[in-house]
């Protein structure tokens, strides 16, 4: 296989989601983009993979960087004793030896049934929610490549409040309103709140100072007076605050995000993609690139980067030196005038380039690590039978006798997508098995097979939280009392899979609590890296994953929550490709004059251009496109 | 190849219908005329010296069917077969596909091959495959009826785009019983097309068309609907039906209902 051509204007390393759409913000801004992946699938660090992807991932990733306390195990298959073995919850970024990986896992696979459907998974690396409003949604419809996707409403929201109890959010107007539990003077003190956040008076210089000094949760039991469970709603539920400590600036920004999103596409404020969410817009940005002429190369390792002369110093252009690139299974070195990559495709070079590794990990004092947790169960948790709302005060079991009272209305479908929040210690007070709690916010979320993220029938539970570095704590250990919880609670709901025989006597589900053990369960912890994109040399960026917000509040680090990522994700690209587009501006619209111009179906693309910085070239086909359509808002 | 009945092609007036939607998608080694094939049956024009793709997501084109209006979404590749970087994302949900490979190129009658594994491999199971040989106006006049000519690893000369000017009679090099016999074993419809002077390219689309499980896909398409979650028919129509949100369609009501004050 041999190249049309092998110098290009950038080159890509990592088909992450945020090289995705940097990549197609590039092709479509004309420049020449070359993008490559180790990987023989996309997305990179945003995947999403199958269950037999996801095995060979997690095996792979026991000597990765960044990557500790990975513990995959598929207790349904294995031995009859439904307790998983207790794993050595050693420390694997101690070890690379690749003999003793073995010794950490269970050496089984997944199980058989399991792989017979394994297509049907598109289980995420980096599941996420995507907010109806920001510049995520906004660069998803403006590029075209939410008509490649598909998506669904967060059907639910709620609160975990004890092992039996989950509290359905009111997240809007709307909610509030027609919310039974919630007495009048509560209502009014939810919109009046509402209201304050909507307003942005929060956001004046007067007021700023002292809100960000304020935790959220204090800032709403004494400024607003919310009782207990409206502030764990408000706090979690709404602004999915990811500690208690979480300054009231911040979690008010987030709110006000929230009530804008809520009701653009439905009654809530989040969509869910399918197919695994980030990973598939990650193959439809890069579809996008590839329409506007972007040349793809996965499965071929990336061995060296190197800085090499310029050797044909075209005609009028600077004489300068470029990346140089050698990539297995190629014969001819691709050369590039920008490099942007991922840490881990950097890290994996033979040769790394002299200026890539200099910072040391000092930054490991303060770091912060995510915590991830993928289960599979065979059943959900039943949002809409197990929560009750705020007030209502009976628990689950006090349900039975009153069969008739909310269930009539809804139709007897089990819930698609459910975020289900742990606020900041709930698993301890409750005594969840194993002290299994955690001073931090976990969130979980559920998606089930209308999602296609799994086997119908079966449910995928994502969760996640975080821990400072230091912290000597397993994956398992800090999401154990969560994971717990769930089986608890998805014990609740019956089986999806519709059993015929179910016997009659028992009218209720909820009576018969069954114990749920995970098809798959799948744990580790995720460096996070600095904040930002890290410009690595003059023209070789770093993008690290997950990507860090670098505005905001910077006394203390938070990672991204499951619904900033697509955002922050979206706006490091942005930055890259003013970066880019910036510093090539003046060679491009020396070069575009002779280059020829691209085809383009008119039909196809209306309404779609690429930012069109003025190069006289391109005013003249876009001018259709001009009116406020760029990529980037 | 027989002579559909139905006339196929762009339907001026169509009584208000709506019409089932079809992903369909091409494959093909690069450079066999796959875009070529749709720019006559979308557009009914063919360009010479035709450039590799760009700049086209996907294209569209209605199909009468008896009673039925089909609308096909048909999606190029965009060059990213060329290093197999095709994403599963291009095959998902896909009813149809056409693999595209040329007759005067034997090496790009083994790629098609490759890529009916692997349709069958990463699509849905009752994906409609046609295989089309492309490219019959290279061939000699004379040839164009039924030669097997000698066994084609010979010459891969003709392996661009362009006929060019002078060479506009090549040697067949994929024997048209030899395909056809390779594609009746393998359940695939067979065709054999010139993009340029338009001969059998409205077949291809027309017995795909009437390949398609129309009743299969609304069928399920309507139980993904009342089910609340899909199997998979038609990307966009049950994308809408089963519970997916179309995010161009939240553009005009925002504002309306999107904040509480």
């Amino acid at each position: 296989m041999s190249l049309e051509k092998t110098h290009y204007d950038v080159a890509i390393l990592s088909t992450g989601l945020t090289q995705s759409i940097l990549s197609a913000a590039l092709s479509k801004a004309n420049l020449s983009v070359i993008h490559l992946d180790n990987n023989d699938y996309y997305a990179d660090q945003w995947a999403s993979l199958t269950l037999s992807e996801i095995d060979s991932w997690a095996r792979s990733r026991y000597s990765k960087t960044g990557i500790s306390h990975l513990d995959i195990s598929y207790p349904s298959s294995s031995s009859p004793s439904p307790s998983t073995p207790p794993a050595p919850s050693s420390d694997i970024d101690e070890d690379h030896s690749p003999s003793s990986h073995q010794q950490h896992e269970s050496p089984d696979g997944p199980p058989e049934e399991a792989l017979k459907l394994d297509r049907h998974y598109a289980l995420s690396l980096a599941p996420t929610l995507l907010a109806s409003t920001g510049p995520s949604i906004d660069t998803l419809v403006k590029s075209n490549v939410a008509s490649y996707a598909t998506f669904r409403l967060l059907e639910h929201t709620a609160v975990f409040t004890s092992p039996e109890t989950i509290e359905r959010v009111p997240s809007s107007k709307e909610d509030i309103f027609k919310h039974k539990g919630l007495g009048l003077i509560d209502k009014r003190k939810l919109m009046r709140l509402l209201a304050y956040a909507a307003s942005g008076d929060w956001e004046k210089p007067e007021n700023r100072g002292q809100l960000e000094a304020i935790p959220f949760p204090r800032y709403l039991s004494e400024q607003h007076k919310l009782p207990p469970h409206l502030v764990r709603a408000v706090a979690y539920g709404v602004s999915l605050s990811s500690s208690s400590e979480e300054s009231t600036l911040t979690a008010l920004a987030r709110a006000r995000d929230h009530l804008r999103s809520t009701g653009r596409y439905g009654n809530s404020a989040y969509l869910v993609g399918q197919y695994g969410g980030a990973g598939e817009l990650a193959q439809g940005y890069c579809r996008a690139s590839a329409v506007h002429g972007g040349t793809f190369i996965l499965a071929h390792k990336v061995k060296s980067l190197q800085r090499q002369g310029q050797e044909e110093g075209g005609e009028g252009e600077v004489a300068e030196s470029v990346w140089s690139i050698e990539v297995q299974g190629l014969e001819e070195r691709i050369t590039a005038n920008w490099v942007v990559a991922s840490d881990e495709m950097l890290d994996e070079l033979d040769d790394s380039p002299q200026t890539s590794r200099q910072e040391p990990p000092a930054s490991d004092v303060g770091g912060i690590d995510v915590v991830r947790g993928i289960l599979v169960l065979d059943r959900p948790i039943d949002f809409v039978e197990t929560a009750t709302e705020p007030e209502s005060s009976y628990r689950v079991e006090a349900e039975d006798e009153e069969d008739g009272a909310k269930a009539p209305v809804k139709p007897k479908t089990p819930p698609e997508t459910g975020l289900l929040v742990f606020p900041p210690n709930s698993l301890e007070e409750e005594g969840v098995d194993g002290g299994g709690g955690h001073s931090e916010t976990i969130m979980a979320l559920m998606m089930g097979e209308g999602t296609f993220s799994c086997p119908k029938g079966q449910y995928v539970f994502y969760l996640q939280t975080q821990i400072p570095s230091q912290s000597p704590r397993s994956a398992k250990e800090i999401l154990s009392g969560a994971i717990q919880a769930i089986l608890k609670l998805a014990g609740k709901s019956s089986p999806a899979d519709p059993v015929p025989e179910r016997d009659g006597e028992e009218e209720n589900p909820t009576s018969k609590e069954e114990e749920v053990i995970p098809i798959l369960q799948l744990v580790y912890r995720q460096k996070i890296a600095s904040d930002g994109h890290t410009r690595k040399d003059e023209r070789l960026f770093s993008v690290p994953f997950p990507p860090m917000s670098t505005s905001g509040p910077t006394s203390k680090t938070t990672p991204p929550t499951l619904a900033d990522l697509p955002d922050l994700s979206t706006n490091q690209a942005e930055r890259l490709f003013w970066q880019i587009v910036g510093e090539e501006q003046r060679s491009i619209s020396e070069r575009n004059a002779s280059r020829r111009k691209k085809r383009r179906d008119p039909s196809e693309f209306q309404g779609r251009g690429g930012r069109g910085y003025d190069d006289g070239v391109q005013s003249e086909e876009e001018t259709e496109e001009e009116e406020g359509v760029d990529f980037f808002g | 190849m027989s002579q559909p009945e139905q006339q196929a092609g762009a339907i001026a007036a169509a009584p208000p219908q709506k019409p089932f939607q079809t992903k369909l998608v091409l494959l093909g080694e690069a450079a066999v005329g796959k875009s070529s094939v749709v720019l006559r049956f979308v557009q009914n024009d063919f360009q010479e010296n035709k450039e590799p793709t760009i700049g086209a997501a996907f294209l569209t084109q209605k199909c009468r069917l008896e009673d039925r209006l089909i609308k096909f979404e048909i999606w190029d590749t965009a060059g990213q077969e060329r290093f197999h970087s095709l994403a599963p994302m291009y095959y998902r949900n896909a009813q149809a596909s056409a693999v595209i490979y040329d007759v005067t190129k034997a090496s790009s009658f083994e790629k098609a091959k490759s890529w009916v594994k692997e349709l069958q491999r990463q699509a849905n199971p009752n994906i409609v495959i046609a295989l089309v040989g492309n490219k019959i106006d290279l061939l000699g006049r004379t040839e164009s009826v039924e030669e097997s000519t000698a066994q084609g690893e010979e010459d891969d000369e003709t392996a661009t785009a362009t006929p060019e000017a002078g060479a506009s009679s090549s040697l067949r090099a994929v024997p048209k019983d030899e395909a056809e016999a390779y594609a009746k074993e393998s359940g695939l419809l067979f065709f054999e097309t010139s993009a340029k002077t338009g001969e059998g390219v409205v077949e291809v689309f027309t017995e795909i068309a009437k390949k398609i499980p129309i009743d299969l896909h609304l069928a399920r398409s309507a139980a993904a609907a009342t089910a609340g979650g899909g199997s998979g028919a038609g990307r966009t129509g049950a994308g809408a039906q089963s519970g997916g949100v179309d995010l161009n369609s939240g553009g005009e009501s925002r504002g309306r209902d999107a904040c509480s004050c």
